[in-house]
């Protein structure tokens, strides 16, 4: 058979300027590499693939399905390729955080909790963007959507950890920022037999309402300011890497993220603090959990 | 999706639950084969034998065969497997609830040998495949191709009376018994009354076939629905002789505001029958009756109590919504 010597993410997608998710697409499926079977539900890459009969992933068979039922299909699908003892085959479930935190979690939750041998990425715009910008279980506190024009009052729903109680192998969150580190944790992952979760922060241009130019710009303040904290939990335990906090080092402010984007631009400066104060408090509370604990670990930061 | 036969079976709410499934499933042309075992629809909480459940899915692009007995429900898995995979489209395989999913029957088992001859590995022609990679279910922007797409499984569909009758004639010659695949009928030529229904309501009221009087037709297969077959059978009589008096559809389920389901396809099927009709005789009229709802028994006592009403009755416009004692609406 002749090789293919396509690209993963061929020209003439559909996404718009600035999308992270295009970019995330692109780096996972040049870690995870060839003999991968892709399952995408309702979310923006419905949209992204390409429409009347085109795809822009030319090497990945790639199946659409119905918004909650990514893990059950991509179930399905690896049970039929067990079936025939084509066990190389990684089925990986593509979903948006409102296909994920929402409306497939109880998909999710059933096949985490049987250890499904699948991958499943959560590329998380933080609201249902494909639909015009409503609130999902993953948009931050603050922000403006559709359906909360006074901004959300809910904080984010901590999916990773609501994943990692399966007691799945693998889970992890990544920043489009750090595309090596991105890399490296898609490809250990593909070594791993189980479930596995990986949770993508992916700016999203028109629901965060930011310039097109600072969508990489944001994925990394969004790690720095302490919002999207970046880590791996590995047979339950919560692990910092490329990104491991020290001592003393501070987080940046979270107004430098805030401000960059419109869906934050009616916050006031009350609203702010309690937002910096919340972030603090969880970023206390993750690193107890992962263990690095120290007398200032109250403002730690990346090396 | 991976080239393995796929099977499935749900009642009532879990059906409900996964409407968009059941819709899905069809439009991706996966040849699914599920067991739906009827039951009631709530609130309020309810539990027997109603046709309501996947009447609510009539049209979601299955065929839908509807079994008597424990026996037909396994031939007709097997059948089912050969007419999905033949066009395209997810079968339910359909039996009352309780009344066939929960009674104890002698069934004759087939050997793996002999299925097997019946249903080879299944190869097919598409399928999900890293080393070939396609795309399946990408999103339609044209109106004027989604609407051809629509079409064609709609063509396909027409091709399953033909494709299900060729399958039954292999079964029979691979099992040595036959199995129904479309609408079966008794006593159709001479009768005056002809009584039309599914499952096991179809099975009792075979009871009362021996009165000369009354024929009888099972429709087993709902969808799509055999109008042809139907017409045929009815054409036979109002084409030369006039005695045919009326045509008795009973339903185990209700569409609320309209009447039963099957009444309305046989009303829709005999239009033009009834207009070839000798125009100094009276048309024979269609009476639709609802009965059983819930698992209310039918027994061979109740369908001889809608006979005698219906030779009452003199409007056919309206569904007689029927209960103990009679027409209770």
């Amino acid at each position: 058979m002749k090789k293919n010597t396509a690209p993963y993410l061929a020209p003439g997608h559909s996404a718009c300027v600035g999308c992270g998710a295009a970019l995330a697409m692109k780096l996972v499926l040049e870690a995870l590499g060839e003999n991968i079977i892709l399952v995408i539900p309702a979310c923006c890459w419905t949209i992204i693939e390409g429409a009347n009969l085109c795809s822009c992933l030319p090497k990945t068979p790639v199946i659409h399905t119905a918004f909650e039922t990514t893990a059950v299909v991509a179930t399905g699908i690896k049970t039929g390729l067990e079936v025939q003892g084509q066990n190389e085959i990684d089925v990986v479930g593509w979903a948006g955080d409102g296909g994920t935190f929402d409306i497939g979690i109880q998909a999710l939750s059933s096949a985490a909790e049987k250890n499904v041998d699948i991958m499943y990425f959560c590329y998380d715009n933080e609201a249902y963007m494909n639909t015009g910008v409503q609130r999902s279980g993953a948009t931050p506190c603050g922000a403006r959507t559709t359906t909360t024009p006074g901004g959300n009052i809910l904080w984010k729903k901590n999916m990773p950890e609501i994943v990692a109680a399966h007691r799945v192998p693998y889970v992890a969150t990544v920043s489009l920022a750090w595309p090596e580190d991105l890399q490296e944790k898609v490809a250990k992952a593909r070594t791993i037999k189980g479930f596995r979760y990986i949770q993508i922060c992916s700016p999203c241009p028109a629901g965060w309402k930011y310039e097109p130019r600072y969508a990489i710009k944001l994925a990394r303040l969004a790690v720095e300011t302490g919002i999207y904290p970046v880590y791996e939990i590995i047979d339950g335990k919560i692990i910092f890497k490329a990104m491991k906090p020290k001592p003393g080092a501070k987080l940046k402010p979270v107004e430098e993220y805030l401000k960059l984007q419109g869906r934050f631009r009616h916050l006031k400066e009350a609203n702010i603090e309690e937002i910096q104060k919340r972030v603090v408090e969880e970023r206390i509370t993750l690193l107890k959990k992962a263990g690095l604990e120290s007398p200032d670990f109250s403002y730690l930061l990346l090396d | 999706m991976t080239g393995v036969r796929a099977f499935t079976a749900t009642s009532s709410q879990g059906l409900l639950l996964m409407n968009e499934m059941i819709h899905w499933a069809a439009g991706a042309r996966l040849p699914i084969v599920m067991a739906v075992a009827n039951r009631a629809i709530c609130a309020p909480w309810a539990l027997w034998a109603d046709h309501n459940d996947t009447m609510s899915v009539k049209d979601a692009g299955w065929i839908q065969l509807y079994c008597t007995n424990a026996q037909e429900v396994l031939d007709t898995i097997l059948l089912a497997y050969r007419i999905s995979e033949q066009t395209l489209i997810p079968v339910m395989v359909i039996y009352e609830g309780f009344l066939v999913s929960h009674t104890y029957e002698p069934v004759i088992v087939p050997s793996q040998k002999d299925a097997d001859k019946f249903l080879p590995p299944l190869k097919p022609k598409f399928k999900m495949d890293p080393k070939n990679p396609i795309s399946l279910g990408t999103i339609i922007m044209m109106p004027d191709y989604a609407a051809q797409l629509r079409y064609r499984q709609n063509n396909d569909m027409l091709t399953v009376f033909q494709k299900s009758e060729e399958a039954a004639q292999e079964f029979e010659s691979a099992f040595g018994r036959s199995s129904t695949a479309i609408v079966e009928s008794h006593n159709t030529k001479t009768a005056q009354t002809i009584f039309i229904s599914m499952g096991t309501m179809a099975d009792t009221a075979k009871e009362v076939e021996k009165n000369p009087d009354i024929g009888w037709i099972r429709i087993k297969m709902f969808r799509p629905f055999p109008s042809r077959q139907i017409q045929k059978i009815i054409l036979d009589r109002v084409w030369d002789d006039f005695s045919l008096k009326r045509i008795i559809v009973l339903d185990r389920n209700l569409s609320c505001g309209q009447g039963g389901h099957l009444w309305q396809e046989i009303r829709s099927a005999l239009y033009d029958v009834t207009w070839r009709c000798n125009p100094y005789c009276d048309k024979p009229k269609i009476f639709g009756y609802v009965a059983g709802l819930n698992g209310d028994d039918i027994t061979p006592a109740t369908i001889e109590e809608i006979i005698k009403h219906s030779q009452l009755a003199l409007n056919d416009e309206r569904p007689i919504l029927w209960g103990k004692g009679g027409n209770i609406a």
